[in-house]
């Protein structure tokens, strides 16, 4: 969790990430900005797009064509935004993208729903490993609609403000905040439900 | 009984950031806001433990590349569609004014060389040399099915690569049938300007530098296409059909 003293710290590195990058491009340095941003970014692109699609492959290519899309329009970025916020918008709009594709060749071909992990450990609270966590939050975040989503996944794994995500996805903050806050009890109950199936929990 | 104000109203006064009264009256509705910061903080981990392909910037440069080749080629024509037409309307001027006794020797240039049994056809054949004439400061491939056959790096004078003044030639035989890949490489100079360039003092030893600073072809086509642009380079690919 992003702790409030950290604010300060993420600014400042964001600033010097910016400067990086739009000295590169200035320079007409474009090589050099790209494999700054694939260095920096690659990571964190990769992690949003397995979030957003719940696919590994799928996310991969994702990632694989935002960054191609992301060397073309380089030249034209011009520091317009933040740059993490302007390569997100491009990752954004390849998951909606990928989702769409999935989701049409799955009610074609497969007519099936996504792949369930199933919890085989009765271990409970502090006792469940991140990995765990982290797969039953994939799940839950896919039971989520897209749109509900995008928005808890922008605000809390790739910690943009709710301004920051206005601007990406055209809604309005408070639109974004109600979104949120209608989504995460449905994913605590979610969660909830895999942790401890057959029971009712008021706790995660 | 259980206080559910939190999930319904308190929850959206954390979003938006605002005091929540009732909160600090209620232990249900902490310990509610306690399991939301738990959730909220798991939520980062969500793809974590994956790393996804680790040669990822290698596909990312490759696409690239091939994206750049096709844009390329698409250009190259419509450029040579212009320049056909600017060359005929030179011609006309030329032998309008009376002519000029000299021949002006473009480069880059692809010519096939037509073999014993030459037959007139707009692909070569099995037999065939092709000979492609580039620039000082420019480097010649030939691929056959995206794989390496002939290099003439800068100044070279292996087998098939013979220097001149204007640069250098190199000469392939077709000797399969199958898809060629015709390869010219612009290396940039120390000061960014491209081998094909004019240029003042430098020789083409400051291209032939630069050249030398991006490692050997392997010999697949993407592969090396992809090596060229990270080292600055820039290209030019042809595709010739050898029946």
């Amino acid at each position: 969790m992003r702790r409030l003293g950290d604010v300060g710290t993420r600014k400042a590195q964001a600033a010097f990430e910016q400067d990086d990058v739009d000295q590169a491009v200035a320079s007409g340095d474009r090589q050099r900005a790209f494999t700054l941003l694939m260095n920096r970014y690659g990571d964190q692109v990769y992690r949003y797009a397995v979030a957003m699609t719940g696919d590994g492959q799928l996310a991969e290519e994702v990632r694989q064509q935002a960054f191609v899309e992301a060397y073309r329009d380089l030249p034209g970025f011009a520091s317009r935004s933040p740059v993490r916020a302007w390569l997100l918008g491009i990752v954004r709009h390849r998951c909606l993208d990928a989702t769409k594709k999935a989701r049409r060749w799955s009610l074609r071909y497969k007519n099936e729903s996504s792949v369930e992990h199933e919890v085989d450990d009765a271990e409970l609270g502090d006792q469940i490993d991140r990995q765990r966590m982290a797969r039953l939050l994939e799940d839950c975040l896919a039971t989520l609609a897209p749109a509900a989503r995008e928005a808890v996944l922008l605000r809390y794994h790739q910690e943009l403000s709710y301004d920051e995500i206005a601007v990406l996805t055209g809604d309005l903050p408070g639109t974004l905040q109600q979104r949120v806050a209608r989504a995460l009890p449905v994913l605590r109950k979610c969660v909830e439900a895999r942790l401890r199936p057959g029971e009712d929990s008021n706790e995660l | 009984m259980s206080c559910e104000h939190y999930w319904r109203e308190g929850i959206l006064l954390v979003e938006r950031g605002e005091p929540d009264p009732h909160r600090d009256t209620c232990l249900q509705c902490r310990r509610a806001h306690e399991a939301r910061g738990h959730l909220v903080g798991a939520l980062p981990l969500v793809g974590g433990t994956r790393n996804g392909d680790p040669s990822w910037q290698t596909r990312v440069w490759g696409r690239i590349a091939r994206d750049e080749a096709s844009r390329a080629r698409r250009s190259y024509w419509i450029a040579g569609g212009f320049a056909a037409a600017a060359a005929v309307v030179l011609l006309c001027v030329h032998f309008g004014a009376g002519g000029a006794d000299h021949q002006i020797a473009e480069r880059p240039r692809f010519d096939i060389v037509p073999g014993p049994v030459a037959m007139r056809s707009t692909s070569a054949r099995v037999g065939d040399r092709v000979r492609i004439s580039v620039g000082r400061g420019q480097e010649a491939r030939v691929y056959r099915a995206n794989h390496l056959v002939l290099r003439c790096p800068v100044g070279s004078t292996a087998p098939g690569c013979t220097p001149d003044d204007q640069g250098l030639v190199a000469e392939a035989l077709l000797g399969t049938a199958g898809e060629y890949q015709l390869v010219m490489i612009l290396w940039a100079t120390a000061d960014g300007r491209r081998g094909g360039e004019r240029r003042g003092q430098e020789g083409p030893a400051a291209v032939a530098l630069a050249a030398l600073e991006v490692a050997d072809p392997v010999g697949t086509l993407d592969r090396d296409l992809a090596a060229v642009v990270s080292a600055g380079g820039e290209y030019k690919v042809t595709d010739l059909s050898v029946r």
